[in-house]
């Protein structure tokens, strides 16, 4: 009798809970249509409206622009965005919602729940790539290839960028700037002492034979902060896209190469050969730690994005040519892409704001004025770039002319952003087990898996 | 005074009398309790190493706030970490006390009032009801994250100060139930009875009662939920997405960029993020213990 | 579970459980079981939905079932690194728990029977628990540098020398970044359970999660502590006293006759600790990563990444219903035994 009735009451229980679970849902996607209806209809309009007037008309309102930038030089670089928007829309009021940690990976998270409630940002930062591809499927960013016709922004920005950010045949981000990603970094004066002399590209033979040098003089040959596993994965990247070139190294993306191929699992291997090269408590460090690694003397070689340059330069107070030298692994005329774009949203409360963003963002003196803040490339190649550093002024014009490879680790790449988590586990696993076949096999049944 | 320092040994003597273990006058005890106050003394100094690092760092420049010049003292000492970190944690301070305030104090009384039910009354299902509640202890919140936001969207406490301290209120009275549930098991239940003897209605019994007796409970969920609360950053991000609203704890991960840190500014955020926290341990220190004393010996 | 009613009051209670009288207790406690079950069972509900589904997205809900209906479960019971994360949450959560619950019992008769400064003491060690997890988790991934961090103290105190001396091995501590597994058992695991052979993560206990446990148990041992000098104050000093009189010294009196009396309190101190050892996602996260082979990743960044950086939130909702079963399983039961136990005496 009891054990009934408490059997009873638990399904009764259960049974009100699932009720309500169906009617919060039902509720919420009553919301979902309601507020996609009317995003779509405004976000129709307005790039139509931005083109025609030809950025005439200035936006008013808010202006919520939502980012991981929240502080040092990444922040400096989006105040220049924000002065450029005010200076072009004077009544335009900017909310600042930028959430800091985990690479953006905190953002991300605060995104997803605000978009399952529909309180869409009118402008956030992505990746170019699967993040992007992710939006556009679920329908919350703006169609913006009218603005990038009427206002000649695709003839700007590189046929390899402007890729990434077009799912079919529309546009769906603008671009402030571009980061280089896996150059290789090298102390000057070790390299010196150690009789090394790197050229622009450095093949595999070259760099394993300046780490004998380097060791049989005491020196650590590899700077390396891989706590985050990325830092290792960024290594790895250069490495395959610098033995394989950039064709084979897409192949393997696309599924049409495998990565059990031997060329593959022989970089693999030599990517491991590499890592015994670090210093010894580079799993206890994060980049910066690598960085400060080169800097202070510790150890000789670095492979990272050109962000390094700014830690370099900025918080290590090194001089470029004097106490440092890069290049590039492989071929110099390819360029490992990280690009920060911002999407504008669609259903977002308003959209005007959102296009005079994007406006503001592609004209190219914001474009000057982001990059010399962030270190980065400007994404316009007739931007001018007289104002920024020597060694930025290198990366542009590679940027315009050479061959663009989206970078895998950094989710630039239009594929399934789990590959590029399989990349970095796949990593995480190689430190441990040293198995190259096993790696090889795992990014293969990734690739299969997203496909 | 001047006796102690004249007749050391009789001191010694006295003071053995005087003291809490005056029945354990060998000489064995007195050598141990001087190995244990040694024992003690490196003890602190191991705890205290990571604050020194912590301390340190927060007045060091950006670049010797590193890893590898971590045992090094500031020099030069600079303030611009402190000054920075206040800088930008000062308007956050706001909304935590906000949320913290009344969050804490609801989820302390309502898991008193479940405690003293669960624990006073026998009744069917208690024990399941009680089973149930508990797992909500366990929930990964990374995981509800979505249907949260959607459910105080529905009640249009999306974005709000109240639909934040209705989270934490929630999520906390599984744990507040469980502390108030075994403080209670040791008042005598005489206490109780002869309440309801004399017609007094459960609540009433509750407030005029059980509530006068509980404060040390209430100081130990509260020290306990107060430091949960204070350091949430994922309801606080969440729930909140506008920056200026969001509560300290939010304000103190923004300080860190994406790309390089200024571990200076971070530390002396730390350091001012935990001053409340601090100032109520040991404001409330000596109840918190008595508060264990009453509550969780039965 | 009605045992209790049955037992005190069967002549009595029957005719009024025919009128289906709910008690007043039950009426009294329902507001807030049905607002926690709202928030727990409800959302579990609905993440449930999440990881049987074939492609849900946060602004695009599908709940369209994968196919077969436990794929999403399949994927990750397979996978090398949810694998290794159920093993360091075994491993996390028991040294941390027992840890900082013998350490913080030690630490409580040493703090109790110390003549001076029981408050500066108390204060000392509990005042960890203050600060965020965030940036402790650094300055922990700092003191672990196996180059510049606590390795140097070791060295210049003499410790390393001596250690080198006794031993004549180098006592070089890796910590975190250490990628050694001790006492592996899948071998034995594969021998004894034949279908056992998908685990491809090695069974044993990563050096690199001691050193997070450490860690944890730097902040939380004090939390224990005081909860412990709480029972040790409320022995009646007759207890110590007849004690003394058996010639019950020293350790014989706190073996025999503390420890027993302080069974309720470790208890509920290994609930809360269990509690914050399974929301340690931020500490972990800071402090070590991943670490080398997933050595030290816990569910909680394995669910945040897949979810966020994988964008893959079915795999993530089926890793965090298969951890939350998991707590029920080993945690609840207990817990309700517990309580029952009490609430009959």
């Amino acid at each position: 009798m009891v054990r009934k009735k408490s059997l009873a009451a638990v399904c009764l229980t259960v049974g009100a809970m699932l009720l309500a679970a169906c009617s919060s849902g039902n509720s919420s996607s009553d919301t979902a249509i309601g507020s996609s209806n009317a995003g779509g209809s405004s976000s129709a309009a307005s790039p139509a409206s931005g083109g025609s007037s030809g950025g005439g008309s200035a936006a008013t309102g808010k202006l919520e622009v939502f980012s991981w930038w929240t502080s040092g030089s990444e922040n400096a670089a989006l105040q220049e965005l924000f002065k450029a928007t005010q200076a072009a829309n004077p009544g335009i009021d900017i909310v600042n919602a930028a959430v800091a940690g985990g690479a953006g990976t905190n953002a991300q998270q605060v995104l997803a729940t605000r978009l399952s409630a529909h309180d869409i940002p009118t402008t956030w930062q992505t990746h170019a790539g699967g993040a992007l591809g992710d939006y556009v499927k679920q329908g919350v960013v703006a169609d913006l290839s009218d603005l990038y016709k009427s206002n000649g922004w695709d003839k700007a920005v590189p046929k390899t960028l402007l890729d990434s950010l077009t799912y079919d045949g529309k546009i769906y981000a603008v671009p402030t700037g571009v980061h280089r990603n896996s150059v290789l970094w090298w102390n000057k004066s070790l390299m010196a002492q150690a009789g090394v002399n790197l050229g622009d590209s450095v093949s595999w033979t070259q760099l394993s034979d300046a780490a004998k040098a380097l060791k049989a003089k005491g020196i650590t040959p590899l700077c390396l902060g891989d706590q985050d596993v990325w830092t290792a994965a960024t290594l790895l990247e250069g490495m395959l896209v610098g033995e394989l070139g950039a064709q084979e190294f897409n192949g393997l993306l696309d599924g049409s190469a495998k990565w059990s191929d031997s060329k593959v699992t022989d970089v693999v291997k030599h990517f491991d050969e590499a890592l015994t090269w670090a210093n010894a408590d580079h799993k206890a460090l994060d980049w910066t730690g690598g960085v400060a690694g080169l800097a202070n003397g510790k150890c000789a070689m670095n492979v990272m994005g050109d962000w390094a340059y700014g830690e370099l330069i900025v918080k290590n107070k090194k001089v470029d040519g004097t106490d440092f030298g890069y290049s590039i692994l492989g071929d110099p005329n390819t360029f490992i892409t990280v690009t920060d774009v911002f999407v504008v949203g669609k259903g977002s409360k308003n959209p005007d704001a959102g296009m005079a963003w994007a406006k503001a963002i592609m004209d190219p003196k914001t474009q000057t004025a982001f990059s010399k803040q962030k270190g980065s490339s400007p994404a316009r190649t007739d931007a001018d770039t007289s104002e920024l550093g020597a060694y930025q002024q290198t990366a542009a014009k590679t940027l315009a002319n050479g061959t663009l490879v989206p970078s895998l680790i950094q989710g630039q790449a239009n594929i399934d952003a789990s590959i590029g988590q399989a990349f970095s586990d796949g990593v995480t696993l190689l430190e441990g087990n040293h198995d190259a076949s096993k790696f090889a096999a795992s990014m293969d049944a990734a690739v299969a898996a997203a496909s | 005074m001047a006796s102690t320092v004249t007749t050391p040994r009789r001191t010694t003597t006295t003071h053995a009398h005087n003291g809490a273990q005056h029945h354990d006058p060998s000489m064995a005890g007195r050598r141990g309790r001087r190995w244990q106050l040694a024992l003690l003394i490196v003890l602190v100094i191991v705890f205290a190493l990571p604050f020194y690092v912590m301390v340190s760092a927060a007045f060091k420049t950006p670049l010797h706030a590193s890893v590898s010049t971590l045992w090094h003292l500031p020099n030069p000492v600079s303030l611009e970490g402190i000054r920075e970190a206040w800088a930008k944690l000062l308007p956050n301070f706001w909304t935590s006390i906000v949320v913290v305030v009344p969050a804490v104090a609801i989820s302390c009384v309502v898991g008193a009032f479940n405690g003293f039910l669960i624990s006073k009354y026998t009744f069917r299902f208690s024990n399941l009801m009680f089973s149930l509640m508990l797992v909500g202890m366990f929930i990964p919140y990374q995981a509800v994250l979505i249907p949260i936001v959607r459910f105080l969207d529905l009640m249009s406490l999306y974005g709000t100060v109240p639909g934040l301290i209705l989270v934490h209120v929630v999520y906390g009275i599984p744990i507040t139930t469980l502390i108030f549930r075994n403080y209670y098991v040791s008042v005598p239940k005489a206490l109780v009875e002869a309440a309801t003897v004399d017609g007094a209605g459960i609540v009433r019994i509750f407030r005029s009662i059980v509530m006068p007796i509980s404060l040390p409970g209430f100081v130990v969920a509260g020290i306990f939920q107060f430091t949960n609360i204070w350091n949430d950053f994922l309801f606080g991000v969440v729930v909140i997405p506008n920056p200026s609203k969001q509560p300290v704890t939010v304000a103190l991960y923004n300080l860190a960029g994406t790309q390089s840190v200024n571990w200076n500014v971070m530390m002396a955020g730390a350091l001012i993020a935990a001053v409340p926290t601090v100032a109520a341990y040991l404001g409330l220190g000596r109840y918190f213990v008595q508060g264990l004393t009453a509550g969780a010996v039965k | 579970m009605a045992s209790n009613t049955l037992v005190s009051g069967k002549a009595r209670v029957r005719p009024r459980r025919r009128r289906l009288r709910i008690p007043a207790p039950a009426l009294l406690l329902a507001p807030s079981f049905l607002i926690v079950s709202i928030f727990v069972y409800v959302f579990i509900a609905y993440t449930i939905g999440v990881s049987l589904s074939k492609a849900w997205r946060p602004a695009k809900p599908d709940f369209t079932m994968s196919d077969p209906w436990y794929k999403n479960y399949h994927s990750i019971a397979i996978s090398p690194r949810f694998q290794a994360d159920i093993r360091n949450t075994v491993i996390l959560t028991v040294v941390f728990v027992v840890g900082s619950i013998v350490g913080g019992f030690l630490l409580a008769v040493l703090v109790h029977n110390a003549l001076h400064a029981r408050g500066f003491f108390r204060g000392v060690f509990l005042l960890p628990y203050a600060l965020s997890f965030i940036v402790t988790g650094v300055v922990w991934r700092w003191l672990f540098n196996p180059v510049t961090g606590v390795n140097l103290l070791l060295k210049y105190s003499g410790v390393s020398s001596a250690y080198q001396h006794m031993t004549g091995h180098k006592l070089q501590p890796g910590w975190v970044t250490s990628p050694t597994v001790v006492g592996d058992i899948s071998g034995l695991l594969n021998k004894v359970l034949p279908g056992s052979h998908f685990i491809e993560t090695q069974l044993g206990i990563p050096v690199a999660l001691l050193a997070v446990a450490l860690a944890a148990g730097w902040q939380l041992t004090g939390f224990a502590m005081a909860m412990f000098l709480a029972g040790l104050t409320a022995i009646p000093s007759e207890v110590r006293e007849a004690a003394m009189m058996d010639g019950a010294g020293g350790r014989r009196y706190y073996l025999s006759v503390v420890v027993p009396m302080m069974k309720p309190i470790a208890v509920t101190t290994a609930v809360i600790l269990t509690y914050v050892a399974l929301k340690m996602f931020d500490l972990v996260f800071a402090m070590s990563g991943s670490g080398v082979g997933f050595a030290t990743d816990t569910p909680g960044v394995y669910v945040y990444e897949t979810m966020y950086k994988a964008l893959k939130p079915n795999l993530a909702s089926a890793a965090s219903i298969v951890m939350l079963v998991l707590v029920c399983l080993i945690v609840v039961p207990y817990l309700a035994r517990h309580s029952k136990r009490q609430g009959t005496d």
